[in-house]
């Protein structure tokens, strides 16, 4: 008799029916658009109180997270790459690497003192609440002309072999 | 259980092998431990996830007779689970006398 070779996974790599969804190897209720995706799901929202960045990245760490907000402008660039362990083969392949650089113009400035970053299991949420605006700066209005300037002598050659030779900038003095 | 209106999603696995082991990886971002729940039971192996209104599902057969031991890790969000094969499965080094 043969023995049939051990695969637990055989439905879901080498069956050819894999494609029309064996009904045990895909849960049913996943509508289509919940399937496993080629990029990570990222969402961008702002009110009038905060801006939030949502990413899901599973399987990267902080430190591979760059994230800088610079003005108006938030910038974040993530990637993923899974590996294959030491020592095995492939025999199903889904999880696909993933690159995400976005440079997003925020709607308002930001109190960058109270942004908060958190990596929860691989889910990346970013606040960014709202600066208070600066106090309006009055401007108060001077009788008179705008005092002369005098101009200064930025260069002199020091010393000349004979007058004409010589460059000097005169300095005119204006009462 | 009432599903109480929960997304369900299907999550992307990454399956490898080796001569002793299988290794399965399932991406599952903001499950935590307490979400996860992973049973193997009547040649199945299920894994269930409820975080909040997610939830993570997928079943996979297992052979007949299937009985080793499986353990499984979470970490960043990506659950592996490893499986055993029982030494009639292995590949087997013939000593030529």
């Amino acid at each position: 008799m043969l023995i049939n070779r051990f695969d637990p996974f055989w439905g879901v790599a080498r069956s050819p029916f894999f494609r029309r969804a064996v009904p045990d190897q895909v849960a049913l209720r996943a509508g289509r658009e919940n399937r496993p995706r080629h990029a990570p799901r990222f969402g961008l929202t702002a009110d009038d109180r905060e801006v939030r960045l949502e990413l899901e990245a599973p399987g990267v760490s902080a430190d591979d997270i760059e994230l800088a907000v610079h003005g108006l402008q938030l910038s974040i660039v993530v990637s993923r790459e899974p590996q294959v362990p030491e020592g095995f083969s492939v025999v199903h392949h889904e999880r696909r690497s993933w690159r995400v650089e976005r440079s997003v113009e925020l709607p308002y400035r930001v109190n960058l003192e109270n942004v908060v970053a958190y990596l929860d299991e691989g889910y990346l949420t970013l606040t960014l609440p709202r600066a208070e605006d600066e106090e309006a700066v009055k401007i108060m209005v001077k009788r008179g002309a705008e005092p002369q300037r005098i101009p200064q002598v930025v260069d002199t050659v020091e010393e000349a072999e004979t007058d004409a030779d010589a460059s000097v900038v005169e300095v005119k003095e204006e009462v | 259980m009432t599903d109480q209106n929960i997304k369900w999603r299907v999550p992307a696995v990454d399956i490898f092998e080796s001569d002793d082991n299988f290794k399965l990886f399932a991406d599952l971002p903001r499950v935590h431990k307490s979400d996860l729940e992973i049973t193997v039971h009547k040649g199945k192996l299920k894994l269930r996830a409820v975080t909040g209104e997610v939830g993570f599902e997928r079943v996979f057969s297992l052979p007949e007779g299937f009985d080793g031991e499986v353990s499984a890790a979470l970490d960043a969000g990506v659950l592996t689970v490893t499986l055993p094969k029982p030494a009639a499965a292995r590949p087997q080094r013939v000593a030529i006398a």
